[in-house]
């Protein structure tokens, strides 16, 4: 008979898949890759004059990871929805009476989101890079290392903010309510604290797991507003500030996971 | 066996719970009675560990609920019928209910069987009708074929077919030798259902009887209940 531990896991995987959300989230996930790689091999396949050839050369990877921005959000509402349409059901309380031990509930769930995180990551890269090179026509590279290494990348950027998901699914219940934080986090405050050219502001925003985040990927949001230069990390600095921000959410998640009546 | 030793629920200024010391022993039905926000759902919760006591305690068989290794083999609970998640279908419901405890999945199909929905085994659980989410929410409480079992009004909602069909299966679970609490408003099914009788009232225990010495002296269940918690009613309406 399997440890209650390898019990619970397979009590939610089963859960997982057995749910259409699941399912639209993933399918969501590869339609905004395509959107958004597809276009952008097009616009690079039309010659431009005023460049050299080499200056116009759509290095595919780096289609992916930017994709990335906006596709996260597909795999961020599949995770925290394993623990926010619980709530919603209030089938929390059977998962709870089929495993009263609330931590190892949590980690039961973490586990088999992090499973599709790190397989959609590679699957996304590829596919992104893929259809990039698909449609860039003369001026695509693929070249497979440089593909090979942005996908463990993504999947591990990914395994990383399924976390930081799940941990706010369990702090703060609500589907909305922790969708709207993880877009403020990853997304938007970054970019809105930048924005308002005070030190101040921008000091903050390099230690959001946003800025962090993505700075790993190499799309870096601080790039993006030419702010990369005040970055006090590197790329590997970038991936532990966002992993410590993913483990701290999800221990607080935890304390509430414990302590609330369900 | 369920034994509540001094248990105590409160919110804020409100006592949901009030020190309650009490034990539902296993052969009988147990019915469970009181007014609305006696406090009978929250001791349920408590009992499983989903709510945390103030102070006191809940055990069954001598343990709290969230020591027990694989619960669903020793305690089965209907709280909410309608506390599925309603994309998910029938089946696949009982079946993660089960691989949490490792119960094998054939398991699934003959609890199915025995709450009559083998027929609709593949359909969504929010498609079902209240009657047929508390057959489902009953299979659930059969799965890991437990020797302790609560049911939340589980009768609300059944048709008449089912409203008998329940009242023999928790005599025979009973009967078996389990311990069965049910809690209910409808007193003259819990005439017909339960041996022994716990009312609670605003929190606190009312009456710990047999029905049989719980009835003597009135023209009924429902009688003798009214008289009873005359007191410790919290939500009255008003009759034109």
């Amino acid at each position: 008979m399997p440890s209650p531990f390898l019990a619970a896991i397979s009590s939610e995987w089963t859960k997982l898949w057995s749910v259409r959300s699941t399912w639209w989230c993933l399918i969501g996930a590869a339609a905004l890759m395509a959107l958004y790689s597809v276009p952008l091999g097009f616009d690079a396949a039309e010659p431009n004059p005023n460049l050299s050839h080499a200056d116009q050369l759509l290095h595919v990877e780096e289609v992916a990871t930017a994709g990335l921005l906006f596709t996260q959000f597909a795999l961020i509402a599949l995770a925290l929805l394993t623990v926010t349409s619980e709530y919603a059901s209030g089938s929390m309380r059977t998962t709870l009476q089929c495993e009263p031990r609330r931590g190892r509930v949590l980690v039961a769930k973490l586990l088999v989101v992090e499973v599709v995180a790190l397989v959609s990551g590679a699957f996304l890269a590829v596919l992104g890079a893929g259809l990039g090179y698909l449609t860039a026509g003369d001026y695509g590279v693929f070249d497979v290392s440089s593909v090979a290494a942005v996908a463990g990348r993504i999947s591990v950027y990914l395994g990383v903010v399924v976390a930081l998901a799940i941990g706010l699914a369990v702090g703060l219940r609500s589907t909305a309510g922790a969708l709207v934080v993880a877009f403020l986090l990853l997304f938007l405050l970054p970019m809105v604290l930048m924005m308002s050219g005070m030190d101040l502001m921008t000091d903050v925003s390099y230690y959001l797991p946003g800025t962090a985040g993505t700075e790993y990927l190499g799309i870096g949001i601080a790039t993006l507003f030419g702010l990369s230069d005040g970055l006090p990390y590197g790329r590997n600095g970038g991936l532990g500030l966002v992993a410590a921000w993913s483990v701290a959410t999800l221990l607080a998640g935890h304390l509430v996971f414990r302590r609330r009546d369900a | 066996m369920i034994n509540l030793e001094h248990l105590t629920k409160r919110y804020g200024a409100t006592t949901a719970v009030d020190d309650l010391t009490l034990r539902i022993e296993p052969g009988r039905v147990t019915g469970f009675l009181g007014p609305n926000g006696a406090g009978k759902s929250t001791t349920m919760r408590m009992i499983l560990g989903l709510d945390r006591p103030t102070s006191g305690t809940a055990t069954i068989d001598g343990r709290p609920y969230v020591s027990l290794r694989r619960p669903l083999r020793e305690v089965g609970a209907l709280l909410d019928a309608k506390a599925v998640h309603p994309g998910r279908r029938v089946r696949t419901h009982l079946v993660a209910m089960a691989r949490s405890n490792s119960i094998p999945v054939a398991r699934v199909d003959e609890v199915l069987e025995r709450v009559g929905l083998t027929g609709v085994a593949r359909r969504r659980a929010g498609s079902l009708s209240l009657g047929m989410s508390q057959r489902l929410g009953i299979a659930g409480v059969l799965l890991g074929d437990p020797r302790v079992m609560l049911f939340d009004e589980p009768v609300n909602g059944l048709d008449p077919d089912g409203v008998v069909w329940i009242r023999k299966l928790l005599r025979s679970l009973a009967a078996e030798g389990r311990t069965v609490l049910v809690s209910s408003h409808l007193m003259s099914e819990m005439q017909q259902t339960a041996d022994h009788l716990v009312v609670l009232g605003r929190g606190r225990l009312l009456a710990d009887a047999p029905l049989r010495s719980f009835v003597a002296g009135h023209s009924s269940l429902e009688e003798a209940y009214f008289r009873l918690t005359a007191g410790s009613v919290e939500y009255a309406g008003e009759v034109a």
